[in-house]
């Protein structure tokens, strides 16, 4: 019964704390609206229009491949992307490109055919225009192209000229160009294609920050009342002092886990967050990473004194591991990344996002869990050796 | 008269420093007892391991009849602890305060909102009870600590130093409060540094020094330790060292006190010996401001035992 006293009035005293309210739920919030919007270019996979490259196409090739690039450039997949602007020769060609009505230029010579079916070196010449970003998407689509021209200067050399029926290799290219076209726009992304948005991306990486920010105010609470003098006092009450850290603790953790579900309820009903189906991993992610926290407070709690050393200790442990685990931006495959794996936060992270992919997969839920469950138990180990005044 | 505290042999230490040195000290239910001492002198200490927030080293102490080590709860419902350094929640209301506390001492309900709003008029706090004491003075937060501890009308209140750093009139409150309690029925200890509040409110006195009692029972008994000394407060600027040397080599001089505007000087009797000191002072050509002999006090009492001063 005492018990619920402290919890009562550390919860109390928690919420008249404007500052607190404003770290713990508004600036969540805020951040994550501002990430998601602002990079929302970064991480959405839309099949955004690209803008039309205007190609100023000088086709000498008469024989069977310059046939077939012509077929090729005028199905819908290219014709997307590509506006043909025939031009009669090279030169007239790069005059185009320097007054602006084409952004590229593609010159196939006339023995091209011939060359590429005899197995001799086949070139197309490629002239890039003003814009890179035109330049890129025109090469990498002739690029493909080419790629399977290669393929089939491979088959007819094997086979000889005149290819069994289907021409496999130049019909595979048709639907293939556009899936590579859109796998470039993949190569600028951060995610290597990953459907989720960067609202869905940093709803979960922000709330797992700031759940560890409890941690990290229910620290710095206990510290302080030791330093004012309040936590002795109590110990002078007839109240078990195994009650009065329990207490206190329990109140944070009802506090952030309202802090959780607050942030979820919001983020899905006013900013369209997706948390995906597996509603379970991402509550069981959201405890671990509080009792993480929690535990972490306690441990400090038990080698320092006063509320800076806490304060410090846990802006260095959250920084280091929302960074690691991609929670302020992606981190590329690597080095990096496997460092993450050392967090509670990337498994929790994972547990989350694989919930927004739709994907059910326990073992990050399992890790993070086992985690959160070890180091709170060793905590409070600890600091029943510690002590916890004087 | 029953017996409310029994300390035996008590030891505490910090590292290899000892802070209690084998204290014995009883106190009878209905006391007022004061305990003086110096800065470090170990009160704080003494008190902490009676409250149950310290572990005592060496020894036991009882409360009621309760081992304060084996039965914490049991004494520590009986205690009020007032501590030395202000141990409220700045940012809740003072009637938040006082009924927090009041809860953890197992009040509730009519009983809970009675004595809360009396420990507030207690301490003359009920108009500004919605208050947070962030906007208090440094007396009313004396005040209101002093009403957190007593809800529960406990046998024993322990005030650790509730007078320090406060102006006058409100330390007169907090003097007048702590008979009033006593008279309502509780026991307490009252430590402090100051000499004159101890020797106002107390009926018996404890004197520590260096973690140890170096003197204790009733102001009569204390002062019938010193009946021997009279007190010569002389005050002049600039005595020089010589002649407080030559005041040392009188043959019935017991101390002598160099203050930082005059000394004080120790005799069996100073009216008999007063010719020779100002004999001396003005040999050294002192002039001398004013002269006042006293009774001999608790002060007193603590030069004697133990050589120096208890204000510093
Ligand atoms: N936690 C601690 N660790 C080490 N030494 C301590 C600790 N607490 C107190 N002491 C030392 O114990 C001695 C007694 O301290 P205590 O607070 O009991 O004195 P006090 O009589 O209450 O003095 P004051 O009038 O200043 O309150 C002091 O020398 C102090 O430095
Ligand atoms: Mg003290």
């Amino acid at each position: 019964m005492n018990l619920g006293t402290i919890v009562a009035f550390e919860i109390r005293r928690a919420v008249k704390h404007p500052v607190y309210l404003f770290i713990q739920l508004i600036l969540p919030l805020l951040l994550i609206f501002i990430l998601g919007t602002a990079l929302d270019s970064v991480f959405t996979v839309k099949d955004e229009k690209l803008e039309t490259v205007r190609v100023a196409l000088v086709q000498q090739d008469k024989g069977e491949i310059g046939a077939e690039l012509d077929k090729w450039l005028r199905l819908p997949a290219a014709a997307d992307r590509i506006r043909l602007e025939p031009a009669a020769s090279r030169s007239e060609a790069i005059g185009r490109l320097r007054n602006g009505t084409a952004d590229f230029a593609l010159v196939v010579p006339p023995d091209f055919s011939a060359s590429v079916l005899r197995g001799g070196s086949a070139k197309w010449e490629l002239i890039a225009g003003g814009d890179s970003g035109k330049n890129l998407a025109a090469s990498v689509i002739f690029q493909s192209m080419l790629d399977r021209l290669n393929d089939r200067q491979a088959v007819s050399l094997a086979l000889g000229p005149g290819l069994p029926a289907g021409q496999p290799a130049m019909q595979a290219a048709t639907p293939d160009a556009g899936s590579s076209a859109g796998s470039f726009v993949k190569i600028g992304q951060l995610a290597a294609g990953k459907p989720y948005s960067a609202m869905q991306y940093y709803a979960a990486s922000m709330l797992i920050m700031f759940l560890l920010y409890a941690g990290m105010f229910t620290g710095i609470g206990l510290a302080e009342e030791k330093e004012r003098h309040t936590l002795a006092r109590l110990h002078s009450t007839p109240v078990r002092p195994w009650h009065i850290l329990t207490g206190k603790l329990t109140a944070n953790f009802l506090l952030a886990v309202l802090q959780a579900v607050l942030i979820i309820g919001f983020t899905s009903a006013v900013m369209g967050v997706d948390w995906g189906a597996s509603i379970g991993a991402v509550a069981f992610a959201c405890l671990a990473v509080i009792l993480f926290s929690i535990g972490l407070a306690v441990l400090v709690l038990s080698f320092t004194k006063g509320s800076g050393p806490m304060n410090v200790v846990f802006q260095l442990v959250i920084g280091v591991m929302t960074f690691f685990s991609g929670g302020f931006f992606q981190l590329p495959e690597g080095m990096l990344s496997r460092i993450g794996e050392f967090t509670v936060s990337h498994w929790a992270f994972q547990s989350i996002l694989n919930s927004m992919l739709g994907r059910t997969d326990w073992q990050p839920v399992a890790i993070v869990g086992v985690i959160a469950a070890v180091f709170l138990a060793g905590s409070f180990a600890v600091y029943r050796k510690a002590g916890y005044y004087e | 008269m029953n017996r409310l505290v029994e300390m035996k042999d008590v030891v505490k230490k910090y590292g290899s420093k000892v802070t209690v040195d084998h204290l014995n000290l009883t106190i009878q239910e209905g006391e007022i007892f004061g305990l003086l001492g110096p800065n470090g002198a170990g009160k704080s200490t003494t008190i902490h391991m009676l409250s149950g927030l310290l572990k005592i080293d060496y020894g036991s102490i009882c409360l009621d009849g309760f081992s304060v080590a084996e039965r914490p709860l049991e004494t520590k419902r009986r205690i009020g602890l007032v501590p030395q350094d202000l141990a409220i929640y700045e940012e809740m209301s003072a009637l938040d305060n006082v009924m927090f506390f009041a809860r953890l001492y197992g009040l509730r309900g009519a009983l809970l909102k009675e004595r809360v709003d009396e420990a507030l008029a207690f301490v003359g706090l009920q108009d500004r009870k919605k208050d947070k004491p962030k906007s208090f003075s440094g007396g009313m937060k004396r005040r209101l600590n002093i009403a957190c501890a007593i809800t529960h009308r406990p046998k024993l209140i322990i005030m650790d130093e509730p007078t320090v750093g406060i102006d006058p009139q409100s330390r007169n409150h907090i003097l007048e409060s702590v008979r009033e309690l006593n008279r309502m029925g509780s026991t307490v200890i009252y430590t402090s540094h100051y000499m004159e509040e101890v020797a106002a409110i107390s009926t018996r006195v404890g004197i520590m020094d260096g973690g140890r009692l170096i003197a204790c029972g009733t102001q009569e008994e204390l002062r019938a330790k010193v009946a021997g000394e009279e007190k010569l407060t002389i005050e002049a600027q600039g005595i020089p060292e010589a002649a407080l040397e030559e005041l040392r080599q009188h043959p019935h001089m017991i101390r002598v006190v160099p203050l930082e505007e005059g000394v004080e000087v120790y005799l069996n009797s100073t009216q008999a010996y007063l010719q020779d000191i100002l004999f001396v002072l003005s040999k050294h050509q002192v002039r001398i401001r004013s002269l006042t002999q006293t009774e001999p006090d608790l002060e007193t009492l603590f030069l004697s035992l133990t050589g120096r001063s208890l204000r510093d």
